[in-house]
């Protein structure tokens, strides 16, 4: 699932959650077809961005992201708050691909 | 090396800068008198809808994730205060100012400011909205810096690449004082709201400030979260390790951190679009 703007949902994408009025009616069910009509309703709302299915495709290669981050931090290896703050961040990038 | 006296002159007129355009130098100024009232600021921005459109664009990435809530200056004005919304003015005309070569930098404040008020909607500590205004504005100094002195700012920016350092020390080798200081000497001199100037001048060290050590630590933290991520580019090649302090008052597990740099991927990716579609 990931949370985009509504101008950059690709076509076939779905939502992944419902869009609920603040009196929580469901205004467009879950698994709805992100299309050209749903999106001008969307707009009609004032909705500019949703969740829908499917995973965000980081913008570089995972080797790439990796080295960028052992680089960054090199200064602080062997505190061990920041080496668990970089493990955290290379965890969540392994999830990524 | 530079005369501390000079640069600090120099940061402190800024107003004197030729190109910013007219209207942000009469929003400016308007904005700098406490008896202006919100609707002249409010039409003093209206009247260049581009700017109008640009800034609540921002206001509401930056304050909002993006939802877009604030819909006209004056709602703006009501709901973040003159103090929060002057602040913004100036910071995002600084920015604006020199879009083509500090888009990395751009990215880098915004993606701060979204990720400063994350943590303190996560910690529940205080306004979220001022974290992210202290968080958009932390690294202004940079780009008060750059306007002034383009080519020594490259240079730190390079010597800290090349000889492996931490930008503040290059910086300071050049111009006698780092970004932080001079980023609030810039915000002072425009009266920005005191947790905002604070927060500019200690985001490296969140522990010596005592008027506001919440919002400085959130920036310290939502910076260096920002900078692991590579959101945008700090002109900073390196984390440095967060302050002590900063881990008393976010005394996050691996695990929560992990959940926080996913977060952060889904705010890089608004970034990213958000400067990919200018004229949204
Ligand atoms: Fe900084
Ligand atoms: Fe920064």
């Amino acid at each position: 699932m990931l949370k985009i703007s509504v101008e950059s949902v690709e076509p076939g994408a779905v939502l992944a959650k419902p869009i609920v009025s603040d009196t929580g009616i469901t205004l467009i069910a879950e698994g709805v077809e992100v299309s050209g009509p749903i999106k001008k309703r969307l707009a009609s709302m004032g909705i500019t961005e949703v969740f829908v299915t499917g995973k965000r495709v980081p913008g570089i290669p995972k080797e790439e992201f990796v080295a960028n981050v052992n680089a960054s931090f090199i200064k602080t290896e062997g505190d061990p708050r920041m080496d668990a703050m970089k493990r955290a961040l290379l965890a969540h990038i392994e999830e990524l691909y | 090396m530079l005369d501390i006296e000079r640069v600090r002159g120099k940061v402190e007129r800024t107003n004197a800068i030729p190109t910013i355009p007219l209207v942000i130098r009469k929003i400016v100024k308007a904005v700098e008198n406490p008896a202006t009232s919100p609707a002249a600021v409010s039409r003093l921005v209206s009247s260049d809808p581009a700017l109008t459109a640009k800034i609540l664009k921002v206001i509401n990435a930056a304050m909002y994730g993006f939802v877009a809530r604030i819909s006209s200056v004056n709602q703006a004005v009501v709901l973040l205060g003159m103090n929060v919304v002057r602040a913004l003015l100036l910071g995002i005309s600084m920015f604006e100012m020199m879009e083509q070569t500090t888009v990395g930098l751009w990215k880098h404040s915004l993606g701060c400011a979204i990720v400063a008020r994350l943590l303190a909607q996560k910690k529940g500590i205080f306004d979220p909205e001022e974290a992210s205004v202290a968080g958009l504005l932390h690294d202004i100094g940079k780009v008060v810096l750059s306007v002034q002195f383009p080519k020594e700012y490259q240079m730190a920016v390079t010597t800290a690449r090349d000889r492996s350092m931490l930008l503040p020390d290059a910086e300071t080798e050049i111009f006698s004082m780092t970004h932080a200081a001079a980023g609030a000497y810039f915000a002072n001199t425009w009266r920005l709201p005191e947790f905002v100037v604070e927060s500019i001048r200690h985001h490296h060290q969140p522990s010596a400030t005592k008027a506001a050590p919440l919002h400085t630590a959130t920036v310290h933290m939502a910076d260096t979260l920002v900078k692991a991520y590579n959101v945008g580019f700090s002109g900073d090649t390196f984390v440095s390790a967060v302050h002590g302090y900063a881990w008393e008052v976010f005394d996050f597990s691996e695990a929560q951190m992990k959940e926080i740099f996913a977060e952060i991927g889904d705010t890089t990716a608004q970034v990213d679009d958000f400067f990919k579609n200018p004229k949204k």
